[in-house]
């Protein structure tokens, strides 16, 4: 079941530890929006913020309650990346 | 979904099996795709690269494959519909209009997908970009230890039945499972199924075949190790003193460790001058070949061991995951200066040699970022420095060991300050514009594969011994040439010394070292080099060296460390600067006026600053070169470095010597 709708922040705006649900990466170049879909970071992933800041750091799962793998973000892409928070 | 392959003749199989097979290595970064190759291949490759650009190719031979099979390891791409290089090389490939140098340009007969058994969900996005190939694959669920010690399970049988090819689970690490692989290679099949041709459709797919493979397992374990390592590693202020840790164990590798085989390589390379000395006749050939090529090479190979020994180490921290740490924390202090985390293990190599340095930067994923990383890396100090910095810091501080360690320190520092000023210069200027915003995997930490850095080591070791055996030896016959050339009969000065030491006895041996000196310098003068010194002097005159100065520098263009013996010959008329009275000899050594010192305070510090900052070495302006793929950038590093340097230079020596330090 989905979780309930709540408002959506960037990524870069998640706390640590909080997860989020992608839900578009639009505001950036079609480039970089390639290369994170390529990465596991695309609309409907699941990610977590392990470690805020520019670069920060995320884990990126693929929702299906698989395993996870970590990709560091520069501050310019996840400010871009809007996510919608799910609770803890 | 689709139905399970269709059963295949066995004579057909059999025929199949025997027949060599051209495998093209697909797979995400970090998937263990070259601990695989290496598994399989071993020393059996030979490195070369793709036509018309600077990408390297792998081609292995592996055993337990029929004769004349071939492993081409492609570039670790995330995605093979990506705008960039290496995709664009993988695409071609695959479609059959690519293949690496001297190989026939053929679309590869099988494909091989390495996944990370650990990281499925998203390997299987390129696993879905590659059948719709429609070419003949395997699928290598590599890592499966791993994964197992995670509690991550998935069904291979699931992936098999689904796209009918065959589905391996292996691991590279330990060799599970790869006798399975190999058998899989010769029967590889077409798949059956294809993913949606639209990237959200397949997204869907990867996450349904995931979903399907994974079902009826229970979750993964929590990955605490990489949890608790990060907190440190990636921390602002701990991240930053791990790294400074590791890098000062590094160095501290290469330069203790390394000194034991360089030693022995320079004495091999002594036997040999003097094997050639003993076998060949005095002449022209006995020159050439003692002091332009075993020398020449010698002086050069004597840098194999740090090479090799950087390689190992970081190939063995890159397997760790730590590499990647690094690069993020490197980030931060990278990004001011217009470069990124990639950029920091080229400029670290660099203060090795900026060969391997250089070579390296192919690691950097923007052409940017990558242009503006191999066109500052010479500034960080190598290897080849240390001789002139030793020999300038101890003239400048005889009395006081502490200011020379702080003076020699203070060369690598401000190296790295020029290199980082440089590379904001020339991102905001020639290699102006935005550069690829930073998304680095994080892979998770494991232990490192010997194996895998010991071949990546020799790998390095091969594609440097083959530069010292081409462009380096080209070079050092060129400038043996220009030094010992057109050679000029004995001066007054040492036939009379010569004549003394006939009737002169115990003395005698004495007199004919002091000929000996006396016709070196006169050689050195007289030569094609001393004469260029002495028409590059008024350009030199402002920095404060005179015409051996001049020499000195010009004969020490090519390689730097050139520079110390060039002193040694023109000044003591021998080249070992730590044999007896040679030392002091250059400390006090004069100009041709008699009176005036050649090292002076303003002399010595202006010499220095050039050291550190100019282009004294040809071999890297070739990698330069090749790497970035033009002359005109290794030219544009030569211009900069060399500008660089001669107005820092003339900057400090007018003002020492307006301060009275002249």
């Amino acid at each position: 079941m989905q979780p309930e709708s709540t408002a959506s922040v960037t990524l870069a705006s998640l706390l640590p530890g909080q997860s989020g649900l992608v839900r578009e990466t639009d505001a950036l170049s079609p480039g970089d929006a390639a290369y994170l879909r390529a990465l596991g970071i695309r609309p409907r992933s699941r990610v977590r913020l392990c470690r805020q800041g520019g670069p920060c750091i995320v884990e990126v799962g693929c929702g299906c309650g698989g395993p996870c793998c970590r990709v560091a973000l520069s501050r310019h892409l996840a400010i871009h990346i809007i996510v919608e928070p799910m609770p803890a | 979904m689709s139905d399970a392959p269709e059963p295949v003749a066995p004579h057909s199989e059999a025929a199949r099996a025997a027949r060599p097979v051209r495998v093209a290595i697909l797979g995400n970064p970090n998937t263990g795709k070259t601990t695989l190759f290496n598994r399989l291949c071993g020393v059996r490759h030979k490195t070369s690269n793709f036509p018309g650009t600077t990408q390297e190719a792998r081609i292995g031979f592996p055993r337990g494959l029929p004769e004349g099979s071939e492993l081409i390891d492609l570039p670790g791409i995330y995605s093979l519909e990506l705008d960039q290089s290496e995709a664009a090389i993988c695409r071609d490939v695959l479609a059959g209009q690519l293949a690496p140098r001297g190989e026939s340009v053929e679309a590869p007969e099988v494909v091989l997908v390495v996944t990370d058994a650990t990281n499925m969900p998203r390997n299987l996005m390129l696993v879905g970009e590659a059948i719709r190939r429609c070419l003949p694959t395997v699928i290598a669920i590599n890592m499966v230890d791993a994964s197992r010690r995670k509690g991550i399970h998935a069904d291979e049988g699931v992936l098999m039945n689904r796209l009918g090819v065959e589905a391996v689970p292996c691991s590279a690490r330990t060799g599970e499972g790869l006798d399975a692989l190999l058998t899989a290679l010769t029967r590889a099949r077409i798949p059956t199924e294809s993913p949606p041709p639209n990237e959200d459709g397949l997204a869907l797919w990867a996450d349904d075949l995931y979903a399907r493979m994974a079902a009826g397992y229970g979750q993964p374990k929590p990955d605490t190790l990489t949890d608790r390592l990060d907190r440190a590693f990636t921390h602002p202020l701990l991240g930053l003193g791990a790294f400074v840790a590791v890098m000062a164990g590094l160095f501290f590798a290469i330069f203790s460790l390394a000194a034991y085989p360089m030693g022995w390589i320079e004495s091999i390379f002594e036997q040999l001058g003097s094997l050639v000395g003993a076998l060949i006749p005095p002449g022209a050939i006995h020159d050439l070949l003692a002091d332009g090529v075993v020398a020449g090479i010698g002086a050069t190979v004597v840098f194999l061991p740090q090479i090799c020994l950087l390689f190992f180490l970081i190939s063995l921290l890159e397997d760790t995951g730590y590499l990647a740490r690094a690069a993020f924390v490197m980030d931060r202090v990278l990004r001011p200066f217009g470069l990124n985390g990639h950029a920091f293990v080229p400029l670290l190599s660099s203060h090795a040699c900026a060969l391997p340095g250089i070579i390296a930067a192919r690691a950097v994923p923007d052409r940017r970022d990558r242009l503006a990383a191999i066109l500052v890396a010479p500034f960080m100090s190598c290897s080849a420095r240390i001789p002139v910095y030793v020999l300038l810091t101890v003239l400048l501080f005889r009395d006081s060991p502490i200011l020379q360690a702080l003076a020699f320190t203070g060369c690598y520092a401000f190296g790295i300050a020029a290199g980082l000023l440089s590379a904001l210069v020339a991102r905001r200027t020639i290699l102006r514009g935005h550069s690829r915003p930073m998304a680095l995997e994080l892979p998770s930490y494991r232990l490192p594969s010997l194996r895998t850095a010991l071949l990546t080591a020799w790998d390095r070791a091969l594609v440097f011994l083959k530069k010292a055996g081409t462009i380096i030896l080209a070079i050092s016959i060129v400038l043996w040439w220009l030094g010992a050339y057109p050679g000029t009969e004995p001066p007054a000065q040492a036939l009379e010394l010569r004549e003394r030491a006939e009737t002169a006895g115990a003395d005698a041996e004495t007199l004919l070292r002091e000929a000996g000196a006396v016709e070196a310098r006169h050689a050195t003068r007289r030569s094609f080099l001393g004469r260029m010194g002495e028409a590059a002097e008024p350009v030199f005159r402002h920095l404060g060296y005179d015409r051996q100065l001049t020499i000195g520098v010009l004969a020490s263009f090519a390689a730097r460390e050139v520079f110390v013996a060039t002193m040694a010959i023109q000044i003591a008329g021998r080249d070992d600067v730590e044999e007896s009275g040679v030392f002091e000899a250059i400390a006090t050594a004069t100009r041709d006026d008699g009176r005036t010192p050649i090292f002076t305070r303003a002399t010595s510090w202006s010499l220095l600053v050039y050291y550190v900052l100019a282009m004294q070495c040809l071999p890297t302006l070739a990698v330069t070169a090749k790497e970035s793929g033009h002359w005109k950038w290794a030219l544009v590093q030569l211009g900069w470095m060399w500008g660089l340097a001669y107005a820092c230079a003339l900057i400090v020596y007018q003002s020492l010597r307006a301060a009275g330090f002249a």
